[in-house]
């Protein structure tokens, strides 16, 4: 026979405990604090949120660089697309060069296409091959 | 629906009633917990001895939960400990001094989950969620069988089971110790209870 029992919300962890600390865990970590105690202010370097939360002139910093970044966001966008409409002269040079450099490299890979139709020197052809196939099995042939 | 769901609601709304066990944290009052801040932070040594003995227990089960590894959560009390002790002055500005230091002690431990990228569990016979109690309530349950059914548990909910039940914690502290909204601590809670239950029912 089967019987399914509901437990209570209490009863499902009432009567357990959580684990102890290890014994040995005390005299380690009151020996941390008071090395901590003994250091001097200036060489304890507490963690940047803990720094922003605790001293007003560093939240005052942290709050003047988040809204200097808000409007910079959408002043900055905002001042380039109120312009007159013509192209800036040096982004217009900067993507002629970059088309350049395109042709260029069209130009070099024809050329390596036709390097690679040259016949090759007697005794190169193995690495004519190994280019070509990408594989090895014909080094030996 | 049932108790419990009525429970979590009045509590959800009110953030009153702490239902869970009772734990030697939970029972000092705010303005005790104040008091121990204001030694701490003159640098008392012997206020530390105090703390520890106070919630050095949940804190290290929080971790071991957190974390799923005893030498791992011995680390982290040992760090928490040290970075209060670092916060100097700055502990007289605290609020809420209990879930202050849980929530300080789950970013450590957060930071050593993302050290080791992935959640480091013991073996099962090894590792220890929970021990059992003295109390004769809810006997049928041992520790052994909860704990299977706790590494069954999404972190998050298991988290929110343990700080509810065994630190005391309204949701809303809750909420603040894990840095989510309260509503969202009381869901996680919730239906980390509901899947607790759904494990632990027994078929004869």
């Amino acid at each position: 026979m089967t019987t399914r029992r509901k437990y209570d919300e209490r009863e499902l962890l009432g009567a357990l405990d959580t684990p102890q600390p290890p014994p040995k865990l005390k005299r380690r970590t009151l020996a941390g604090v008071s090395d901590a105690l003994a250091r001097k202010p200036q060489q304890i370097s507490p963690d940047p949120w803990a720094r922003i939360w605790f001293d007003w002139r560093w939240r005052l910093a942290w709050a003047s660089a988040v809204i200097v970044l808000v409007v910079a966001h959408s002043v900055v966008p905002a001042l380039q697309s109120s312009g007159d409409g013509a192209p800036d002269p040096q982004l217009v040079a900067s993507s002629l060069s970059v088309s350049e450099v395109l042709t260029e490299i069209g130009e070099y890979s024809a050329t390596r296409g036709a390097v690679m139709t040259v016949p090759v020197l007697h005794g190169a052809g193995q690495f004519r091959y190994l280019f070509m196939n990408d594989s090895d099995l014909n080094l030996f042939e | 629906m049932d108790a419990l769901s009525n429970a979590l609601t009045r509590d959800t709304f009110a953030d009153t009633d702490n239902g869970g066990s009772t734990t030697s944290s939970e029972d000092y009052s705010r303005a005790q917990w104040k008091g121990l801040f204001r030694e701490l932070a003159a640098g008392d040594a012997r206020a530390f001895e105090r703390l520890y003995d106070r919630i050095a227990k949940p804190l290290f089960g929080f971790a071991v939960w957190r974390l799923g590894s005893r030498e791992d959560a011995a680390d982290v009390v040992h760090d928490t400990f040290v970075r209060i002790a670092e916060q100097g002055e700055g502990l007289l500005r605290v609020r809420n001094p209990r879930s202050w230091i849980f929530s300080v002690a789950g970013r450590i431990a957060l930071d050593r989950l993302r050290k080791q990228k992935r959640w480091r569990v013991e073996p099962l016979d090894e590792l220890q969620l929970l021990t059992d109690g003295g109390t004769e309530l809810g006997r049928e349950i041992d520790a052994g069988k909860a704990q299977v059914a706790l590494l069954e548990l999404p972190r998050a909910q298991r988290e929110a089971v343990f700080l509810r039940h065994f630190g005391g914690f309204t949701f809303s502290e809750i909420g603040s110790v894990l840095g989510v909204p309260m509503f969202t601590a009381a869901s996680r809670y919730r239906l980390g209870i509901r899947k607790l239950r759904r494990l632990l029912e027994v078929s004869k």
